[in-house]
């Protein structure tokens, strides 16, 4: 009933006050509105660098100084638990990634590696190492620590990846 | 007679709707330049981050008492009486609240213990123990 008199419907001086065009004219206003006070107060707090590295330091010292490699292959061995860790935050939110290399000195060749979260980020933090870092893509941190089996007395060399998109 | 009546109430039938959709329209666009300017959006996006590094960042067994004087007062300033800090444990989540219909939430990766965060209005701080 609007639309048609909106449609319809004119001023008897002849005026047109309701047309499509006043409408278009409000959605004109509105949007410029819209994008110029968005403009205005955009602001993006980019903490990806931070979390970052504070995700691969979490990762790395979880190991460094407790590490029983024969736990780590265990099927029950929980990462999340063991780091304390968020699972959902990791695994549900596509926000974060990490990936823990455990290398047996003195071969120097990877073990065991565990990992959580986007997989995607880690082809992505590659990409960026080769020097191309790209706007949308995570923030990348990297660690190493040498660390002995507790029990073993073994020695690895632990690398880690963890990255973070949380803008 | 009667044509003249017609017309004179089509006229003014018109002005009516177009006055109420002026309103309606302008008062959206107030509503909606007022909330972005108060500048709750960006003090809520910013709190919440804050709250989550600083999760992430804590060592085993410390506590941390961060002031949320700003937020209490930015929430007094706009009338809400809701729970400023939101805390959700399952997914990592940290929301803070200091508008009705407001809140900007961010994540942290660090495993909480249920009941870890928790607000003391009184003094206006927020108590975080790992």
């Amino acid at each position: 009933m609007l639309a048609k008199f909106l449609k319809s419907k004119k001023a008897v001086s002849g005026d047109v006050y309701l047309s499509p065009w006043m409408v278009l004219i409000w959605a004109i206003i509105g949007v410029s509105i819209v994008i110029g006070v968005l403009m205005f107060f955009n602001f993006e707090v980019d903490s990806r660098t931070a979390e970052a590295n504070l995700l691969a330091s979490r990762v790395l010292e979880c190991f460094s100084d407790n590490l029983d490699y024969t736990l780590l292959q265990s099927p029950d061995f929980n990462i999340y638990d063991f780091c304390k860790i968020n699972k959902g935050a990791i695994e549900k939110t596509d926000l974060y990634f990490f990936r823990i290399s455990f290398i047996e000195l003195p071969e120097d060749k990877v073990s065991f590696s565990l990992s959580g979260g986007l997989s995607l980020f880690e082809t992505q933090c590659d990409y960026q190492k080769s020097g191309k870092p790209e706007k949308n893509f995570p923030k990348c941190a990297y660690g190493q620590s040498y660390s002995t089996d507790k029990k073993t007395g073994k020695q690895y060399n632990l690398l880690v990846v963890a990255a973070s998109n949380q803008k | 007679m009667n044509l003249k009546n017609r017309k004179a109430q089509d006229f003014l039938t018109g002005k009516i709707i177009f006055l109420i959709l002026n309103l309606l329209f302008f008062s959206i666009m107030f509503l909606f330049v007022s909330r972005v300017g108060s500048g709750a959006e960006l003090f809520e996006n910013k709190e919440s981050r804050i709250i989550s590094l600083a999760i992430d960042e804590m060592r085993d067994g410390t506590e941390l008492s961060i002031s949320l004087e700003d937020a209490y007062n930015l929430a007094e300033k706009n009338h809400f009486s809701g729970n400023i800090v939101l805390p959700d444990y399952a997914a990592g989540k940290i929301t803070v609240s200091v508008v009705a219909g407001g809140g900007g939430g961010s994540y942290y990766f660090r495993k909480l213990n249920p009941g870890s965060i928790s607000l003391d209005p009184t003094n206006k701080i927020l108590v975080i123990k790992c």
